[in-house]
């Protein structure tokens, strides 16, 4: 955000609301409060609506400010430029209320279910039924299942997470084997997609379709999650599967 | 008494998500471990996936779900009777190969005439 403006600044700005509807000074408004607007945007951001459409949101509340702002009224523009953006921002999320909603309770349940799993696999020394992990979380069968469909449907993972345990070991072994999926039978023609694909995916599919490991086992080689282990099978997947059929 | 249950969705993608949750649920239902479950919610997935992208189904898919002692017998089915099934590229697919290692005996065949998709999951016995 730009500093507190100077005197000078602020007569400019005076200048330029009295000049209105004059397009030229409204647009020379927009673009001295455009930092303003992308501030606010990324206050709203981690909830589910990229940055991009939040900015257009905030860029929209800018607009209704500068063109609703009243010069006698005594108040200074950026507090009421910022009220109508952030109510701007609010009324997205109200008319989109299920893109917090779900997602947020989702995770209550997620997190419960991932402590569940990870406390089962340990105590079993395989993957836990669902029966198991109902007992374990005191939550329903449906619970249950809804947040394992919630792990593998959303992709709120990012790609660049941070991942440590057992580094590197593929890529050498995909090094040393020359790229196996060039060779395999039904492979080859997505070899070029799979190259484009992060090391840890690589890895992943590597384990789990040639060397014919179970989630659990990849995520005990991989030291992450079985869940996480799935999500990222699950969207790794999607994403080959998109570009060898565009349209499926 | 036959124990299957059969869900019928619209043939496109956006459809796909109810096969896996259904397919989730009958397979908790047989006390199939986690792993397996996203096994089979992932084969549904790619046996959908085949039917569509080899032009089997064009209006609706069919799934019917059969556990017997083994574990759990899947076959999904598209609507068109018409078209050559398997055609010379299917076994060489990606989503064909996806699932027949995600799951024990995948084949093609055809059920009433529809290209199909039949494939089992095992369940492994083990002491409770």
């Amino acid at each position: 955000m730009s500093a507190t403006p100077t005197l000078n600044d602020r007569e400019h700005e005076r200048e330029l609301f009295e000049r209105l509807p004059d397009p030229a000074a409204r647009e020379e408004l927009v673009t001295l409060y455009q930092p303003l607007a992308r501030y606010l945007a990324r206050r709203f951001e981690g909830r589910g609506e990229s940055f991009e459409d939040l900015s257009q949101v905030a860029s929209l509340g800018l607009l209704k400010s500068v063109d609703r702002f009243d010069l006698e009224r005594g108040v200074q523009f950026t507090t009421y430029a910022a009220a109508t953006i952030i109510g701007e921002l609010k009324r997205h999320f109200r008319d989109r209320g299920w893109a917090i909603r779900v997602p947020r309770r989702i995770q209550e349940t997620g997190m419960r279910v991932s402590r569940a799993v990870a406390d089962l696999n340990q105590e079993l020394g395989r993957a836990p039924t669902v029966k198991e992990i109902t007992v374990k979380a005191e939550l329903s069968t449906e619970d249950v299942l809804e947040a394992l469909e919630a792990a593998g449907a959303y992709n709120t993972l990012s790609l660049d997470a941070p991942f440590d345990g057992g580094q590197g070991t593929a890529a050498d072994r995909l090094k040393e084997d020359d790229d196996p999926f060039e060779r395999l039978e039904g492979w080859a023609s997505m070899a070029p997609a799979i190259r484009t694909l992060p090391e840890r995916e690589r890895r992943m599919l590597y384990l789990r379709f040639f060397e014919e490991k179970t989630q659990s086992q990849i995520a005990e080689e991989m030291g992450i999650s079985q869940m996480h282990v799935s999500r990222l099978l699950a969207r790794t997947l999607r994403r080959l599967r998109e570009e060898m059929h565009p349209d499926v | 008494m036959e124990q299957s249950t059969t869900i019928s969705v619209p043939a496109g993608t956006g459809y796909v998500h109810l096969l896996r949750v259904v397919i989730a649920g009958v397979a908790a239902g047989l006390d199939f471990p986690i792993d397996e479950i996203d096994d089979l919610r992932l084969a549904v997935d790619e046996a959908s996936a085949h039917l569509l992208s080899a032009g089997a189904a064009t209006g609706r898919i069919t799934v019917r779900l059969t556990p017997n002692a083994e574990g759990l017998n899947v076959v999904a089915w598209g609507d068109r009777t018409d078209g050559e099934w398997p055609g010379a590229a299917d076994q060489r697919s990606m989503s064909w190969y996806v699932l027949t290692t995600l799951t024990d005996d995948a084949e093609m065949e055809r059920v009433d005439g529809h290209p199909a998709v039949r494939f089992t999951k095992r369940l492994a016995h083990r002491e409770v």
